[in-house]
């Protein structure tokens, strides 16, 4: 069995450049670089967390390989169980319509992610009913199974979005993306919008489904102690790049870029005894229309050399599992998550 | 009306109802709280528990139709003392509208909230608004008060103050705003400052540097600070003492160590084992708190807890409203459990 195998999704350069137009009259055309030559591979069964702060690009990647956004250049490969490799980003209509069966999303929003209109039952049917997949008693059969699973009553399927509290429309959303039975999943910032306990509640539901229905997640979050907590494996993004990839307890304790290092240090530890040092960035993150040369965390980096601001890292596995951008990630001795 | 030689503020059994069409809201429910002079409160808790309703009622901001129903709310000050000399008033007999107590916000008491642009005009330049608030509570110039307005930006870490006190606040990035928005609460050198959810919506190290920035101010300015969040790892970093409250009430209170290391209420014990905390190996399944919280209309009867508690005492905690139990060092906790 090759190491290829074991690989749900590969990623591989993948790029998204959005077109704007600015100064007076829009004359001025100019590209965001929201995904700028991204490359990762999430295994199968596993957690796959992406993190990153604002304009890291990090939804825009979760997007790009559900085929919800074109991307501008790149491949993303998908080995489904019992179908031969494919890459989603050059799939046609007739293509894409199947591959939704395999492939979802759940949403940040509770509230705007559902449709208000719709009783709890369409919204869980909408899936079924658009691929042609079930119709009558097949079909209530499967909205009530997969209803059961996120612990949703029969009650509950006759009832609109606004009579529900935010955790109870997020398990809506939830019985939504899984009523096909897709392979994978995609949660954008799933639990960000709930209260603690609420938050995990999901999170306990997320796996448990995980291990019933042999789901594979792509967790995309910018909470780090719920990242390290639900996740297998870890991917960094700053500014439309990504800057390292780990097993979380790697990427954690031992992490080998400087933007890394900078995450952890700044993450609150629960614990009042503990007192934060946390690496202070100077500045702000840049904007993704003028991001700077070369390495584009270089400005902010304190350990950053001439050559960071002229060549562009590359992107390497510089411990088996663990890969960075950075042209000195072989010999910084960073510090992990101190607890 | 008396406050102990070491409090800023006491708030006394406040209740705050809100009377709308669907019913009665009681947002508060007989609070007490103590902030002591140059120290951080927190108070944490989710969804409706009445922490951004307390922030407000202190400074008489509470929106249409809510209203302070009982309770006081004193505070150690010297604005519109007959004799100038520092007194104790009751914030919740003032008139909302009167001149002492448009001295009394931004003089004395501030606020930053989440969204930084709450706080700000969009149709004003920073400068004015930060000259403004000066000049509400200080008779200088204009000039001068920018003077002072470009000073305070500089010393919360915007660079070229002199150059940026002319933009508009939609010219700023979010954690600029957001120091910005410190600068104006701070210009005035109040005793008191209400951080409501400031970080929240901050990039985690944007967050960091906000942290940083709160600790080195106080370091210089001593006021106290009303820290209001749902996140308890910012809680065990920056407060000295916590509240944890629950559907308008105030479940346990004490020393951040107390409450992080000897949690007493179930809420409180359940809320900290919810909590992602990273744990490499040692990583446990999250305990979950089961049900929802209750929609502040269906309020439970006695406990608002009981209803999600793993220890209800059948009988007793849904009829009965639990009185607080001492457990020293400032320490208490409204539990049955403790009362028996």
């Amino acid at each position: 069995m090759t190491e290829d195998n074991h690989k749900l999704i590969e990623v591989k350069q993948l790029r998204k450049y959005f077109p704007i137009r600015m100064g007076t009259f829009g004359t001025s055309k100019k590209v965001v670089k929201a995904v700028d030559d991204v490359s990762f591979y999430i295994n199968r069964g596993e957690t796959f967390g992406l993190v990153g702060e604002s304009g890291s690009g990090k939804t825009t990647t979760g997007r790009l390989i559900l085929r919800a956004y074109e991307a501008t250049f790149g491949e993303a490969i998908y080995n489904l169980p019992g179908k031969e490799p494919f890459d989603v980003l050059k799939l046609d209509k007739k293509e894409l319509k199947d591959f939704r069966k395999h492939a979802q999303m759940i949403f940040q929003d509770p509230y705007s992610s559902l449709n208000p209109r719709m009783t709890v039952r369409d919204i869980i049917a909408e899936p079924l009913v658009a691929t042609q997949s079930a119709a009558g008693d097949e079909l209530t059969r499967r909205i009530s199974d997969t209803a059961k699973l996120c612990q949703l009553s029969i009650e509950h399927l006759r009832r609109y979005p606004h009579a529900f509290s935010g955790g109870q429309r997020q398990r809506i959303g939830i019985a939504r993306a899984l009523v096909l039975r897709p392979d994978f999943i995609v949660c954008d910032e799933a639990v960000s919008a709930l209260d603690v306990s609420i938050q995990a509640q999901i999170l306990n539901l997320l796996k448990d489904l995980q291990t019933e229905l042999n789901l594979t997640y792509l967790f995309i979050a910018h909470d780090l102690s719920v990242v390290e907590h639900i996740c297998d494996r870890v991917g960094v993004m700053y500014l439309g790049r990504i800057v390292e990839m780990a097993k979380t307890d790697e990427l954690f304790y031992n992490p080998i870029h400087p933007y890394s290092e900078a995450l952890m240090s700044a993450i609150p530890a629960a614990e009042p005894d503990i007192v934060m040092k946390p690496i202070m960035l100077s500045g702000e993150i840049p904007s993704p229309i003028d991001p700077p040369s070369g390495c584009t965390f270089h400005p902010r980096c304190k350990y950053a050399k001439e050559i960071c601001s002229t060549s562009v890292p590359e992107w390497k596995e510089e411990i088996p599992g663990h890969f960075a951008a950075c042209h000195f990630a072989h010999e910084l001795k960073l510090k992990g998550f101190a607890a | 009306m008396e406050l102990a030689a070491e409090e800023l503020i006491r708030i006394n059994q406040l209740k705050v109802k809100f009377p709308l069409d669907e019913g009665t809201v009681q947002a508060l429910d007989g609070i007490d709280m103590s902030i002591k002079k140059g120290k951080v409160l927190g108070v944490v808790g989710e969804s409706g528990c009445g922490k951004s309703i307390t922030a407000r009622s202190i400074l008489r901001i509470i929106p249409a139709p809510g209203k302070i129903d009982e309770g006081e709310i004193l505070l150690r000050t010297k604005i519109g003392s007959p004799d100038g000399k520092e007194y104790v008033i009751d914030l919740a007999k003032i008139d909302p509208e009167s001149e002492l107590l448009r001295q009394i916000r931004w003089g004395e008491v501030s606020m930053i909230f989440q969204e930084p642009m709450t706080s700000f005009s969009s149709y004003h330049t920073l400068g004015d608004q930060i000259s403004e608030a000066i000049m509400v509570h200080k008779d200088i110039t204009k000039k001068d008060a920018i003077a002072l307005a470009i000073k305070m930006l500089e010393r919360v870490g915007i660079p070229n103050a002199a150059t940026r006190v002319k933009q508009y606040p939609h010219e700023f990035s979010g954690g600029m705003r957001q120091r910005a928005m410190i600068a104006m609460a701070l210009i005035c050198n109040p005793s008191l400052l209400i951080a409501d959810e400031p970080t929240t919506s901050l990039d985690v190290t944007i967050q960091a540097q906000m942290l940083e920035l709160m600790r080195d101010l106080r370091k210089d300015f001593g006021s106290s600070v009303l820290f209001i969040t749902h996140n308890m790892g910012v809680i065990a970093q920056i407060a000295d003492e916590v509240c944890v409250m629950y559907l308008g009430s105030i479940v346990e209170k004490g020393l951040v160590s107390e409450i992080f290391h000897n949690p007493k209420h179930p809420y409180t014990v359940d809320l900290l084992q919810a909590i992602p905390k990273i744990s490499g190996s040692k990583k446990k399944r999250l305990v979950a708190i089961e049900g929802n919280v209750p929609s502040p209309f269906e309020k439970p009867g006695g406990c608002p807890f009981h209803p999600r508690c793993t220890r209800m005492i059948k009988g007793v905690c849904e009829v009965q409203v639990p009185m607080p139990t001492d457990f020293g060092n400032g320490h208490t906790a409204q539990c049955h459990l403790f009362h028996q």
